[in-house]
């Protein structure tokens, strides 16, 4: 077991906490908030995706979210113009729309650039993504697609209504559960461990018989097939795609999902995702300083938790028991 | 199994390896000796396309290496174990080991981590911990267990004694002679240290601010007494 790897136990019983807490909420709370409950889903695996291309193969991207937009988009469009083709295939083309356009940008720019200067192709690309999207009519230009409505999944024995209800809620929680675990399987395997060690020895790597710059394309196309894999899930719940969502001030949300809850742990995006909610939902009413007191509360935590929530967390548990040894050998 | 004729290598400016004439047969090992600074480790990283700019031929076994980048060098059974060691701290030993496999030649299955074990008993006990849990000599034995996965044709050592107690010295001796014998083996060891060199190869060449001084037998060595004080000595 890597030092960054969750026993199996430990990640089943996180999840089986997560997905528990996801289907209880439509029970006790308002729809605003089970709304509210199915964005922070999507922004777990929007956070991980970018956290295994940052954490683990060292791979800093500020245009994840044209990744995001690009899932959205091939989702809203597919629902609205060709509805025809199943709904689970309409998810699955967008993945594949999010991995190509990594894959592109990868091609352009990881062989060529590292840190901040690919940090800042990634931006200038998804820039350009967003300026795309507004000057296309098939898009909705500046207007962005409406009426993305939430499709029905067909088994051909059974069929289930995904518009009627709290289904769609239900769709992402399991969808977002599905994916998180794979995720966390390539965190954790060999593979895993592969761009653990591109992003802490390169060199050495190398000298292993590592392909490092395969090695990085290959977790950045992951990135980007799961953050266009979030933007599907996030469209027919929005019922609406505009061009904001790849405007690059949303690359800066899975960045302070990591960066909150810490980025060394895999389930750092994840309670991140959650704080960040909390703070946004708290604050909504507060005009004008909402965004101020977020940025703040968040610099804040940054610069006084270098490590995040979980980083903190785990100090102070790595504290407690030599201060009770200490105590025991005071007074035997 | 190994031919380098006129090898020059660059830094930048600099002029480091200066028309490096080497050979090196199927499971023959050799050392190279020299100050720090002669050129040993640039040589190494040179025959691995890891570094520095160079110029001249170099062929490994079949093969002409010139344009091909190291992981590829890599595969093709030239294995580098670095001066040091690059131990992944946050990976166990087994993973660190099991990293090395990436190496692994097509025709050729890996080494299971119990064979390498095999090969090298002190890891054994050591799988389980972190990288950052180990002494120098442990770290040693590590990073030629990762550099053996891949069963490489040629294992080159880059000082692998520098830095180590004297009993673990001799213990990586025999660990290194052992390695030798397995499969007949290749190995060049770059070393300041004569005895070690002595005890782990069959012959060796001698560098001196990047040129070969002296190639021969470790008796031919002997016979020269003034190659210790003129190139060895600080």
């Amino acid at each position: 077991m890597s030092i960054t790897r969750i026993k199996p136990q430990h990640f089943a019983g996180v999840m089986a906490l997560l997905i528990v807490a996801g289907f209880l909420l439509p029970h006790v709370a308002n729809r605003g908030i089970v709304f509210l409950g199915g964005v922070v889903a999507i922004n777990m695996v929007f956070g991980i995706a970018f956290n295994i291309a940052f954490q683990k193969a060292g791979i800093l991207s500020f245009g994840n979210a044209m990744f995001f937009a690009t899932g959205a988009y091939a989702t809203g469009y597919m629902i609205t113009q060709v509805p025809q083709i199943p709904f689970l295939l309409m998810i699955a083309l967008s993945g594949l729309a999010g991995a190509l356009l990594a894959l592109i940008t990868g091609l352009l720019a990881l062989r060529r650039s590292s840190g901040v200067y690919f940090a800042v192709i990634t931006l200038a690309v998804g820039e350009l993504i967003h300026v795309l999207i507004t000057k296309m009519d098939f898009l909705g230009r500046n207007d962005g697609m409406v009426g993305v409505f939430r499709p029905t999944l067909d088994f051909a024995v059974f069929q289930i209504d995904l518009s009627q209800g709290d289904s769609y809620y239900y769709f992402i929680i399991l969808s977002c559960a599905v994916l998180i675990s794979i995720l966390w399987v390539l965190w954790s395997n060999r593979f895993g461990r592969a761009l653990q060690t591109v992003k802490s020895d390169p060199m050495r790597a190398d000298f292993l018989g590592t392909d490092i710059n395969r090695k990085r394309l290959q977790a950045l196309v992951l990135s980007g097939a799961a953050t266009a894999l979030a933007g599907a899930l996030f469209a027919p719940w929005a019922q609406i795609v505009t061009p904001d969502l790849a405007h690059w001030s949303q690359s800066t949300m899975p960045l302070l999902f990591a960066l909150l809850g810490g980025t060394a742990f895999f389930f750092g995006p994840v309670v991140g995702a959650v704080l960040f909610s909390v703070l946004e939902y708290n604050t909504r009413t507060l005009v004008g300083i909402s965004d101020l007191m977020v940025g703040g509360l968040l610099l804040a935590v940054v610069l006084a938790v270098p490590g995040g929530v979980l980083g903190l967390l785990k100090s102070v548990i790595a504290r407690k028991p030599a201060k009770s040894l200490v105590r025991k050998e005071k007074n035997p | 199994m190994l031919e380098v004729r006129d090898l020059n290598a660059f830094y930048g400016q600099s002029h480091i390896l200066h028309g490096i004439n080497l050979d090196l047969a199927e499971g023959e090992s050799i050392a190279l000796l020299g100050r720090n600074g002669a050129g040993k480790s640039t040589f190494l990283k040179a025959l691995l396309n890891a570094d520095p700019r160079t110029e001249g031929a170099m062929r490994f076994g079949a093969q002409t290496l010139d344009t091909q980048p190291t992981h590829t060098r890599t595969r093709l059974g030239m294995s580098l174990v670095p001066e040091d060691r690059r131990i992944f701290p946050k990976l166990t030993v087994a993973q660190n080991i099991e990293m090395g496999a990436f190496a692994a030649r097509e025709e050729q299955k890996p080494y299971t981590i119990a064979e390498v074990v095999d090969l090298l008993p002190m890891v054994g006990p050591l799988l389980n911990r972190f990288g950052y849990q180990l002494s120098g000599g442990q770290q040693q034995m590590v990073a030629i267990a990762r550099g053996l996965i891949a069963r490489p044709r040629l294992l080159m050592l880059d000082e692998p004694a520098e830095g180590l107690a004297p009993v673990i010295v001799d213990e990586l001796s025999d660990t290194i002679n052992a390695i030798r014998k397995a499969e007949g083996r290749s190995i060049v060891v770059t070393e300041q240290n004569i005895d070690f060199a002595r005890q782990t190869t069959d012959r060796l060449y001698l560098l001196d601010v990047g040129s070969v001084v002296f190639s021969g037998t470790w008796e031919e060595f002997s016979r020269n007494a003034d190659l210790v004080d003129r190139y060895l000595v600080l």
